[in-house]
């Protein structure tokens, strides 16, 4: 289990260092379209329209990744970034390990906040809007190998207990 | 006793019944309930899926509408009551004297709890809640110490619950303005404490300032732990020094008092946090559960390090205090 452990932490670690050098936008691409399939019903339902407008940042910082999302019709898309300085309504930021965290349930967003390891930049509405959103996504719907991937994955990034 | 626990949103409400809830509360998607902030909360179709799952697992699912009702929009407070009565759910939190009135003659086999934010604290004010409105139950304000919540359980003509775990405030509840000077809306009023709207983050050199509509009301240095930007747990200058002037980040953990609790006959506890997700949810009503089901089984109770160690984690200021239970000065 250690051993699958320092695995998967090696195997992250040069996933990082493997990301900061690809080009962003074909990765930018790959996540909007994931997240368009698992929030499909929500996205037909309204519950994302406070995005109609808006451009959020999802900025993985260890990665030097900025996710700049909005939303055309009932779909999400990866808005390219005329110039760097120009900047979105608001920014969520964290470590990739903390947005793992989040996403597989490990971590409470709140809990990163309070730790200042999360941070909402911008338009704290829209930005809390995104979180409490996100928050409500039915994670079942998730395909289960990704889901256990994710786990995986969040469980050996997870910092240490003594 | 019941552990009465706080949904946001359908996947925090399966957490808490995943993880051993015996009710849970949530509110619509308006401002008739005290979290109205964006992207939380149920409309009438995730109502529905939130009540199916709850009769499929025999719990309990109560609605708060615990804000008070605007003169001019008293129909909106009206509607979230019938909403509630149509979507069958066991009990309605209210606050409002008017709204709990026409709760009660509209719909008199309505079960009705006496919301926090009534800030009742007499056997007087429940006797005359329970005359005028047949109230079953009461949520005891955070401003009574444990004394005084014993002495009140002696007396109450109505159940009563108190609160567990969550995130404290200046505790004038169903009282408290203090956002309204800097932002215009209050949590009785509007269903929000620092309307997200008005919230700003900045860093800046010196740290992490938040502003609520425009006014600096904390710094955070590098590595200092944050809090929710609310103004009652702002640091200002007050007598030439810089500080907590009223209240600090910090979250109420009543664990230690269970036993004493139960004894007294506290029939439920509850825990905070509809704004939060369903991480803490779950581990919040997990370590809970453990904690009552362990005072059930008899014997001395002492706390499970691993449980302290959770709740700490996931709360607001990273000690967690006793809260007003203790407070020496009552």
């Amino acid at each position: 289990m250690r051993m699958h452990s320092n695995v998967l932490r090696t195997g992250f670690r040069l996933g990082v260092t493997v990301a900061k050098r690809l080009p962003s936008r074909p990765l930018e691409l790959a996540a909007v379209t994931m997240l368009n399939r698992q929030l499909a019903e929500e996205l037909i339902a309204g519950e994302f329209d406070f995005l109609d407008g808006r451009q959020l940042d999802i900025a993985v910082t260890d990665l030097g990744l900025q996710l700049r999302i909005g939303k055309r019709a009932a779909s999400l898309v990866a808005l390219p970034r005329a110039k760097p300085e120009c900047r979105a309504d608001a920014t969520i930021a964290a470590c990739a390990a903390d947005f793992l965290a989040i996403v597989s349930g490990r971590e409470d967003p709140d809990t990163l906040f309070f730790q200042r390891r999360l941070t909402i930049s911008g338009d704290t509405e829209l930005g809390l809007t995104a979180k409490n959103r996100l928050d409500a996504i039915d994670r079942g719907r998730i395909p289960p190998a990704l889901q256990r991937a994710i786990r995986a994955m969040a469980e050996s990034l997870a910092p240490r207990v003594a | 006793m019941e552990l009465v626990c706080p949904a946001g949103s359908l996947p925090a409400l399966e957490a808490a019944i995943d993880n051993g809830a015996d009710a849970v509360y949530i509110g619509f998607r308006d401002e008739t309930n005290a979290r109205h902030f964006g992207g939380l909360n149920f409309d009438e179709r995730r109502a529905q899926q939130a009540l199916a799952k709850i009769r499929a697992r025999g719990r309990r699912l109560f609605v708060a509408i615990n804000t008070y009702a605007r003169p001019d929009r008293f129909s909106r407070w009206q509607s979230a009551v019938d909403r509630a009565v149509d979507l069958g759910a066991d009990a309605v939190i209210l606050a409002d004297i008017g709204l709990m009135d026409y709760a009660a003659e509209r719909y008199p086999d309505l079960a009705l709890h006496l919301s926090v934010q009534a800030s009742a604290t007499s056997a007087a004010a429940l006797s005359f809640y329970r005359r005028n409105f047949g109230i079953r139950r009461a949520v005891l304000p955070r401003v009574l110490s444990l004394k005084q919540v014993q002495q009140l359980a002696r007396t109450s003509p109505v159940e009563l619950e108190v609160f567990g775990f969550g995130s404290l405030c200046i505790m004038a509840e169903g009282r408290c303005h203090l956002s309204s000077y800097v932002t215009g809306e209050s949590p009785n009023m509007n269903g929000v404490c620092s309307p997200a709207k008005a919230v700003e983050w900045q860093p800046t050199p010196a740290g992490l300032d938040a502003r609520l509509n425009g006014v600096l009301i904390d710094r955070f240095g590098a590595g200092e732990n944050a809090g929710y930007p609310t103004l009652c747990k702002g640091r200002f200058v007050a007598d030439d020094r810089t500080g907590h002037a009223l209240e600090e980040p910090v979250s109420l953990n009543s664990m230690a008092l269970l036993p004493a609790l139960c004894a007294a006959g506290i029939k439920a506890i509850k825990i905070e946090g509809r704004q939060r997700s369903p991480s803490y949810v779950a581990q919040v009503v997990r370590t809970w559960r453990e904690a009552i089901d362990r005072l059930a089984r008899g014997g001395e109770f002492h706390i499970d390090p691993r449980w302290a160690d959770t709740l700490s984690r996931n709360s607001e200021g990273k000690q967690t205090t006793l809260g007003a239970y203790e407070r020496p000065w009552q």
